[in-house]
């Protein structure tokens, strides 16, 4: 993917031709570019023309079967924003917050931080530069570009917390080499096919979303995700509606220590 | 924020022409009120776009059977995020298109991951089907236009567009299948979605 630009991809996007890691790329690249946001959105309305041009008249049996679904399906909630003189550490989940809004990780962060100073030696230990010792076993197994940050020699591994139990194991390897992150874990929840995780980089101004990624259906998770972020931020995941968020919805399930 | 548009506006027969976001989306009031709970506006919906998403999902997954269940899917993905569609994102009919797609395209992706999708075969089978004759509805005028538009591009650019939309195929499966380089083939997309945005918006 070295002679690839980004900014080509929005035809190929909006007609879901894209790769699965590409498509993850161009989705998180959208929210921070104006021109493809007004491509894609043009661009579907095109492609939705040719679907209208394709019109079948569905079977009756359809229309009954959609109706009665619906009768017993809750719609989502609408995606609110902050409260704007909201002190974050004054609401938890336990408010009542409708699990839509977006939520603040700062919090979260500083809240690590606070851990983090205590912890400070402990937690840089945690950062183990890995190298082709640790995953000689699978790497035949990994897509090539999770592969490639595990052997980077700038590899360096950030385990994850899970902020309850059984969620399973995450981590996440950065190789800067790379300008990615691989993300590996295993016993993670497989999603409906209307959810996603997400990966956030945290710090003090706010949470930018970096990508998506799910996990297959042994709760496996090997996905590479791009990103310029440095080290020195908090990294979260949360689970978000299909397509991710521009902001987290929900609480973190994991976080970096 | 939804448009101001009184629902019986909305209640108009599909033969009206096709609408470009300046000209207002007459579909959009009425996802505001499925957006509320409404069950007779989905009703609505569904009988504007019911054609509009089984052809569509039809024509990737091809499977009638295995198409009205993805269909009925899409219709409980729309019925669900209803109070999340923002008409500045584009029309209904975009919205919803791009979910009856793509629903379409992760059913014939997990089906087929095991088979051999490089089958070249599938070029002529395909180019075989498309404009098949078939029990068709909806906008007359605008699948006038699109047919005309997709007659107006080059055939690179009509096979990697059709092949890409129509057969759910990635743009490097297309670039297989039609024997040309990954870079061609994205360009070959783009240039003719371009195309088919301009031809199609303009005219009325």
């Amino acid at each position: 993917m070295s002679d690839f630009d980004i900014h080509t991809l929005a035809a190929a996007f909006a007609l879901d031709a894209l790769e699965p890691e590409e498509a993850e790329l161009f989705e998180a690249h959208l929210p921070n570019c104006d021109l493809c946001t007004s491509e894609v959105t043009d661009f579907r309305e095109t492609a939705a023309a040719l679907a209208n041009a394709e019109s079948v008249e569905p079977p009756a049996s359809l229309r009954e079967s959609v109706l009665s679904g619906i009768s017993t399906t809750r719609q989502l909630p609408p995606v609110v924003s902050p409260l704007p003189d909201a002190n974050p550490h004054a609401e938890d989940a336990e408010s009542g917050r409708p699990l839509s809004a977006p939520i603040d990780l700062t919090e979260h962060r500083n809240r690590r931080k606070i851990a983090q100073a205590a912890l400070g030696a402990i937690a840089a230990a945690l950062i183990v530069v890995v190298g082709v010792v640790n995953f000689t076993g699978n790497d035949s197994d990994l897509p090539s570009e999770v592969a490639a940050v595990v052997d980077a020699e700038d590899a360096a591994e950030i385990p994850l917390v899970g902020t309850s139990s059984n969620l399973g194991d995450l981590k996440i390897i950065y190789s800067a080499d790379n300008a990615g992150v691989a993300l590996i874990g295993d016993g993670l929840e497989a999603l409906d096919p209307d959810q996603t995780y997400e990966l956030w980089a945290i710090d003090a101004d706010g949470a930018r979303p970096i990508g998506l990624f799910d996990a297959d259906v042994t709760g496996g998770v090997a996905d590479f995700l791009e990103t310029s972020e440095a080290t020195d931020v908090t990294w979260g995941v949360t689970v978000e509606p299909a397509g991710g968020s521009l902001q987290p919805t929900t609480e973190p399930i994991f976080l970096s220590s | 924020m939804r448009k101001p548009t009184e629902g019986k506006d909305a209640a108009n027969a599909s033969s009206a022409p096709p609408q470009n976001e300046s000209s207002g989306d007459r579909l959009a009031a009425v996802m505001g009120r499925c957006a509320q709970g409404d069950e007779g506006a989905f009703v609505r919906i569904y009988d504007e776009l019911g054609a509009l998403v089984y052809g569509i999902v039809l024509k990737v997954v091809r499977d009638p059977s295995q198409s009205e269940e993805v269909a009925q899917e899409v219709f409980t993905e729309v019925w669900r995020q209803a109070p999340r569609y923002e008409s500045s994102r584009g029309t209904v009919k975009g919205w919803v298109a791009t979910i009856a797609h793509r629903r379409a395209v992760d059913r014939v992706r997990s089906e087929q991951s095991a088979r051999n999708r490089e089958d070249k075969d599938a070029v002529q089978r395909h180019v075989d089907l498309t404009g098949g004759v078939e029990d068709l509805v909806g906008d007359e005028l605008e699948r006038q236009r699109v047919r005309v538009a997709l007659q107006a591009l080059t055939d690179v650019q009509r096979k990697a567009v059709e092949l890409a939309y129509y057969g759910g195929y990635t743009y490097r499966e297309v670039a297989i299948m039609l024997n040309e380089p990954e870079g061609t083939i994205k360009t070959r997309i783009r240039d003719g979605l371009i195309r088919l945005r301009d031809e199609i918006g303009v005219s009325s």
